[in-house]
């Protein structure tokens, strides 16, 4: 079963942190279809988080599609992170890279255009 | 549930010439755990008793689920307290305790007690009086658990607890949370902690409510704007400026948007939790006026 | 509630009742002495039964009279060690807020602290109390004394009450004053005053008191007079007794037939004459007037004693319950 952790000063919402969590296992095949996500009580039992956040991201989870909960049993993994994102990721990749060399050019450096890469992603609208 | 925990109006508790809590008004939801932060003095034990029933208030009106704190055995039974510096009864033993909450509580669950008390680890026929800090604090939990209240009360359960135990006392009281779906209200001086675990606030400066609401809702209407010396002078209506502060070349303001509208204003940021309340505290220290400070480049 | 009022007063009440075992014990054998020395000296008296009678009193007397201070002090002492800690040591160890927020109100609370508690002190001293009278019965019977302020309180129903008030006093302020220390000598205190109060202020009125003339002649008839007192000031009655009645008047001075005050001149007249110095008071046609309660008004006044203790103490009780509820700090 996947063990969660917190990283109270990393500026990611705790709820956020959890779906990372979630997706990195799965990309990494530490957690299958099939296999079942600690309930809310045995993950506040170890690291103490509200409640609320659990079922936060369990939702988030199961908004995206990873997850979905099986009422009296639990909340099983229903899908992996596919080769679809991956391919996307890949695509993403190239254009990121292009983009880089474009800020770098115009005299960005690597502060700048994180800084920027922040600002824009926080007001970019969902 | 749909009822508030707790409702306050113009709640004010004077003792003699001192006046610990001063017209607090507060509409706290169910289903919330609640953080009570605030420096020594600020009035957070004086509200946790008023809620608690232990004190009545001077003036003011205080609701617990609806009804007059510590009215009837009902209402203390939907409502469990555990008092700064955890008491307990020094000469009886862990089950003792146990014995006492089955006496005076008519919705105890023995069984519930007993086992949390196994998996604690605590030895039945110690002592109390013998116990460490943590293991007082785990026992005076369980014991306000066990009646299966509603509400759940804290006054500072970590303060005097070393970080190991303060963690264990943590994990246990969010695993309880799970388990009986009860609302909590605890206080605490670890803004840390806080974060964890809250997921609404109350801010408690000067004997006065400061802020509250939920963590989620201040965080998104807090602010740090930060801009060139001059450009900030006027803020749309509804902003309200929390504390400024001023260098020859920058203004630094942290701000409220009380518009209900996503503010779009040039070089505003978020603010982390800490920070906001930090903010709020400063504010209340210099009588309610906005801290200005001119520094020196 | 009664669960944990047991448990905190447990070790407490088993020690007391160690001491009170051991006190109604030494009561059995002073019982069984009294009677021997009863049917010894005054049943199977065939000669001196007066000085038998003198000699009872005397072996008796002090050893009685201790045991009825140590009656008297229980009360005060009960109020003070057992009814001010329940409170205090709640308060001054911070428990009252871990009781107080368990399912029970703080009326309930303290009702029971005072039935359970209370009723076990009154049941103590009054168990003590009925012993004492009990055992000396033959003793009180010879010198009948039990009217007399120091026995009164330590005999039959008075220590009832005085149990009551002392233990609810105890409560009353250790709830108004919440340090234990300052609470119990604020209660012995109080309750020494009361006693003072009650014995020399208010019991002597409970009834109009009986004024009577008494003639010297009548005077060992009627009562017996304990020391007279004859000398150039005159003549006078430092001590009357009168059985079972409760002789209220000090010291009396005697006056002469015309009623007039005997003189220091009339004594000297009467020592020239020579005879006793009762002859002399005869001639003198000398009488003298006593103030007292009667003996048969001993149980109206055991009964207004009580009355008044049980009063005093539901009135006290009254006071901790409306003082209570209404937030302590």
């Amino acid at each position: 079963m996947i063990d969660f952790h917190l990283e109270p000063r990393s500026g990611v919402a705790p709820y956020m942190q959890l779906v990372h969590q979630v997706q990195q296992a799965l990309r990494l095949g530490m957690l299958d279809v099939g296999d079942q996500l600690p309930t809310v009580k045995q993950v506040v039992a170890k690291i103490a988080i509200n409640p609320n956040t659990v079922l936060k991201a369990y939702r988030e989870l199961e908004r995206q599609g990873l997850v979905a909960p099986q009422p009296g049993r639990g909340t099983f993994v229903t899908a992996t992170l596919a080769d679809a994102s991956l391919d996307a990721h890949a695509e993403l990749g190239t254009a990121l890279q292009q983009w880089i060399a474009t800020a770098r050019a115009a005299g960005l450096d690597d502060a700048a255009i994180r800084a920027l890469f922040d600002t824009t992603i926080r007001k970019a609208p969902r | 549930m749909n009822t508030p925990v707790l409702r306050a109006d113009t709640l004010t508790k004077r003792y003699g010439k001192h006046t610990a809590l001063t017209e607090a008004t507060l509409d706290i939801p169910a289903g919330r755990i609640v953080g009570l932060v605030g420096p020594n003095g600020a009035g957070k034990s004086t509200l946790l008793a008023l809620a608690a029933g232990l004190i009545r208030p001077t003036s003011g009106h205080i609701e617990v689920l609806g009804r007059t704190p510590a009215a009837d055995s009902a209402a203390l039974a939907d409502v469990g307290f555990v008092a700064q510096d955890t008491p307990v009864y020094a000469g009886l033993s862990v089950d003792d305790h146990l014995k006492l909450g089955e006496h005076l509580n008519p919705t105890w669950d023995g069984a519930f007690a007993r086992d949390r008390i196994a998996q604690l680890g605590l030895d039945p026929a110690k002592k109390a009086g013998r116990l460490s800090g943590g293991q007082k604090a785990q026992l005076a939990l369980t014991i306000a658990a066990a009646k299966r209240p509603r509400l759940l009360i804290f006054d500072e359960p970590v303060a005097a607890l070393d970080p190991l135990a303060r963690r264990a006392f943590l994990q246990n009281l969010m695993e309880l949370v799970a388990e009986l779906d009860v609302s909590v209200i605890l206080s605490s001086h670890l803004i840390g902690d806080v974060e964890r675990v809250c997921d609404h606030l109350i801010v408690l400066a000067e004997s006065r409510v400061q802020v509250a609401g939920d963590i989620d809702d201040l965080l998104a209407a807090h602010h740090r704007v930060v801009g060139p010396r001059g450009t900030l002078d006027t803020l749309p209506d509804g902003v309200q400026v929390i504390a400024a502060d001023h260098t020859d070349r920058q203004t630094t303001l942290i701000v409220h948007n009380t518009t209900g509208r996503p503010l779009d204003l040039p070089g505003a940021d978020t603010i982390g939790l800490e920070d906001m309340v930090l903010t709020y505290l400063h504010r209340a220290e210099g009588i309610g006026t906005p801290t200005l400070q001119e520094t020196r480049a | 509630m009664i669960w944990l009022t047991w448990r905190q007063m447990r070790a407490q009440t088993l020690w007391t009742a160690g001491v009170v075992a051991a006190v109604a014990a030494y009561l059995l054998y002073l019982a069984a002495d009294i009677r021997d020395a009863y049917r010894v000296n005054i049943t199977d008296c065939t000669t001196a039964c007066e000085e038998a009678a003198h000699t009872l009193a005397d072996q008796f007397g002090s050893g009685l009279l201790l045991i009825g201070v140590l009656l008297l002090a229980a009360p005060a002492l009960i109020g003070a060690f057992w009814a001010v800690p329940l409170i205090t040591r709640e308060l001054e160890t911070g428990t009252h807020r871990l009781v107080w927020s368990q399912s029970v109100t703080r009326t309930r609370w303290l009702a029971v602290k005072l039935a359970l508690v209370g009723g076990v002190s009154v049941l103590f001293t009054g168990a003590l109390s009925l012993l004492l009278t009990w055992a000396a019965g033959p003793f009180d019977k010879v010198v009948d004394s039990r009217f007399e302020p120091l026995t009164f309180a330590a005999r039959d129903l008075a220590p009832f009450g005085y149990a009551l008030l002392a233990f609810t006093l105890g409560l009353v302020v250790g709830v108004l004053a919440r340090k234990t220390l300052v609470a119990m000598a604020v209660t012995l205190l109080v309750f020494v005053v009361f006693q003072l109060v009650m014995a020399n202020v208010l019991r002597p009125h409970f009834a109009e008191p009986v004024t009577e003339t008494i003639a010297w002649a009548d005077a060992n008839t009627v009562g017996q007079i304990d020391s007279f007192g004859i000398g150039p000031a005159g003549a006078g009655i430092q001590e009357y007794k009168i059985p079972g009645a409760w002789v209220i008047s000090g010291y009396i001075a005697v006056d002469k037939g015309d009623g007039t005050e005997v003189t220091g001149a009339d004594i000297e007249a009467c020592e020239t004459q020579g005879g006793t110095p009762d002859d002399c008071m005869i001639a003198m046609d000398a009488t003298f007037d006593v103030t007292y309660q009667p003996a048969d008004r001993y149980w109206d006044f055991q009964w207004i004693e009580f009355g008044i203790a049980a009063g005093l103490a539901a009135i006290l009780a009254g006071v901790a319950f409306w003082r209570l509820p209404r937030g302590l700090n």
